[in-house]
């Protein structure tokens, strides 16, 4: 077992030196340069510029810059935005916190409706209640999010307050001049986790069904059931059990997704995480913090699939650790 | 495998064609592998629809044209600020127009074209790197398909909509730009599938057989391996299609992909949010049309798998 995990990890280091690798590769591909602004300037005397050039280190060979970039970032050094000058690691951890709470209210939402619809979806086979999660299911899987938000926003709070119902905020995290309360927080919450759960209830209903279905036929339920026991039991503490093993992969695979969708619902309903701030820096062209959010989310995500990697092996005795 | 004992007779089309006479019986025409997937598509109620609609849409793409000039009499820019924010059903427009007071039917049809196009694009050239890489890691093993797959891994840890809209900053993205961009992160899914099928379509008999005869690596790559995954690359083409058109949606509505006045179903939809409390049919239009294409393709997808890959099952 340490020995599977010690090479998942080492596995996961190359990995993360491509992605820097690329991300590198694709921003110095960008035409212009970072320099344009200058050049162009009638005002501004060629020695200048090459005074600005040699201070951002850009004379220097591609190598030695991507080592230097590298090398700070591993020191908490992501270097400063080229629009605000203020340095970008500050940028993101004010806001990683925001997304942070976004996606794993969005997670906990999918898991906490796609399991029990899946299973008894899976329990009910063909039924009006599977019939129905079915034609949902599908219907999800198709709708734009960001068209969902603007809808939920329309509905819940535009019209809302036209009815005189209690209506949701359209966007923000907190209420304006209000203190923080985390009672105003969560009822800000609830839209655009909602709208960011969506796409992965649709999907992961259809996948609890199918591995429920599987997990249904095999023998071990089999003698479970004609040993007596009830059919909760077999349910719960059977098939499920087995059946929300894979799922565990799955998880890991839907973080890019996850960081993806949050991108957009964050500039939907105005939550101010690191997806709307890659949103303004590529509206900028502020490179150097949308290089650290790249390199940061691909992180999560590596480091997220290694754990569910990880916690995959642990849960299923079955896998081999060679 | 059954994928690929069916497929054996691809080359063959209709297997009666290569049967002894001896052998063929006479009763019911023996089929090959496509005919017998269409057929189980065509038995398909839900897929037939889907496929119905989704027809409708390339026709409404393809005749874009057509219905500017004969049914709205509007070209997709024309503006006229004294009709903004029509309802739909008003004379002159029937779906209503826009803050600019354009007409908002006239641009969902300009939009299908360009959203469709950017979806085609995107699919075909996510296929060609996909089925390329796919063939050549599965095939050559080894080194080669360990660095492949490595690549692969990357991409995919990647948050797709944070490249992409550090990448759509370097261009102006018109159609050909966008569908490079999108699927330069979209080809992962298929090279995968590809690979799998490779490795176990080369272990096989007919394989041995055409390298024994002297067949070259290309060859048998070209004749004998590729047709057998042709029916896992429509498959996947089929099922990924919704996810592009929400992709470029997605990156069209954050203004990183079509720029206006083209309209695409997405960007029609940028402006919306501005106006949410004057026009409700301006949100709600565009993305009921990209619901139902998605959901359309999807379901056509779903049926094509069926028919086309005997190991799926729901």
């Amino acid at each position: 077992m340490q020995r599977y995990i010690l090479r998942r990890v080492l596995q996961a280091i190359p990995l993360l030196i491509g992605i820097t690798v690329l991300v590198f590769a694709l921003v110095h591909a960008a035409p212009g340069s970072p320099l344009a602004q200058f050049e162009f300037n009638p005002n501004i005397k060629p020695e200048d510029i090459a005074r600005i050039r040699a201070n951002l280190g850009l004379d220097r060979p591609l190598y030695e810059q991507y080592l230097r970039w590298v090398g700070g970032m591993l020191r908490g050094d992501f270097g400063v935005s080229m629009i605000t000058g203020r340095p970008v690691i500050e940028r993101i951890n004010e806001r990683l916190g925001n997304t942070l709470i976004l996606s794993v209210a969005a997670l906990i939402l999918a898991l906490v409706v796609s399991i029990p619809v899946g299973v008894y979806s899976a329990v009910r086979r063909g039924k009006a209640f599977d019939n129905a999660a079915t034609v949902l299911s599908t219907a999800g899987q198709a709708i734009p999010a960001f068209w969902l938000g603007l809808v939920c926003i329309l509905i819940f709070a535009v019209e809302f307050k036209d009815w005189g119902l209690p209506a949701f905020p359209s966007g923000g995290i907190i209420s304006t001049g209000k203190p923080f309360s985390l009672g105003d927080m969560l009822w800000h919450l609830i839209l655009p986790s909602f709208v960011l759960a969506l796409g992965f209830i649709a999907q992961w209903t259809r996948y609890i069904r199918s591995s429920m279905l599987e997990a249904l036929g095999q023998d071990y339920v089999r003698t479970a059931q004609a040993k007596g026991l009830n059919d909760h039991v077999v349910i719960f503490g059977h098939a499920l059990r087995n059946g929300l093993i894979p799922f565990v992969t799955l998880i890991g695979l839907a973080l890019p997704l996850l960081f993806s969708g949050a991108l957009i619902i964050e500039v939907i309903f105005s939550w101010p995480g690191i997806g709307r701030l890659a949103y303004d820096a590529a509206t900028e062209r502020d490179y150097t913090t949308i290089m650290g959010l790249v390199t940061i989310t691909a992180a999560i995500v590596i480091i997220g699939n290694l754990v569910a990697d990880i916690a995959y092996g642990i849960l299923d005795p079955r896998i081999r650790y060679d | 495998m059954a994928i690929t004992d069916n497929t054996g007779d691809f080359t063959g089309t209709t297997a009666t064609s290569v049967t002894p006479q001896a052998f063929a019986v006479p009763a019911r025409k023996s089929q090959g592998f496509w005919a017998r997937g269409m057929r189980r598509f065509r038995r398909n109620k839900i897929a037939m629809v889907s496929a119905a609609i989704f027809i409708l849409l390339v026709l409404m793409a393809l005749g874009a044209d057509v219905i500017s000039a004969n049914v709205t009499h509007k070209k997709y820019s024309d503006q006229s600020l004294i009709n903004a924010f029509k309802p739909p059903l008003s004379p002159g427009y029937i779906l209503g127009s826009d803050d600019l007071g354009r007409d908002v039917l006239t641009r969902i049809v300009y939009g299908a074209r360009v959203s469709l196009s950017v979806a085609a694009l995107t699919v075909l050239i996510a296929l060609t790197i996909g089925t390329l890489i796919g063939l050549l890691a599965g095939y050559y093993g080894g080194l080669t398909d360990n660095i492949l797959m490595r690549f692969v891994d990357i991409i995919i840890a990647l948050p797709g909509l944070f490249i992409l809209i550090l990448i759509a900053t370097f261009f102006s993205p018109n159609v050909v730009v966008l569908s490079i961009v999108i699927a330069s992160l979209s080809w992962t899914g298929i090279s995968r599938l590809v690979r799998g099928e490779v490795m176990s379509v080369k272990a096989r008999d007919y394989v041995d057989a055409a390298r024994a005869v002297g067949a070259s690596n290309t060859r048998i790559l070209w004749r004998h391996v590729l047709p057998n995954v042709i029916n896992v690359m429509i498959v996947w083409a089929s099922l990924t299609v919704g996810g592009i058109i929400l992709t470029e949606a997605a990156l069209s509505y954050l203004s990183f992909g079509i720029q206006p006045p083209v309209p695409s179903w997405g960007n029609m939809l940028s402006n919306s949010q501005q106006y949410i409390y004057r026009s409700v049919s301006l949100v709600i239009i565009p993305g009921f049309f990209i619901f139902i294409t998605v959901l359309a393709v999807n379901l056509m997808g779903n049926g094509l798998r069926d028919a086309l890959d005997p190991r799926s099952k729901d």
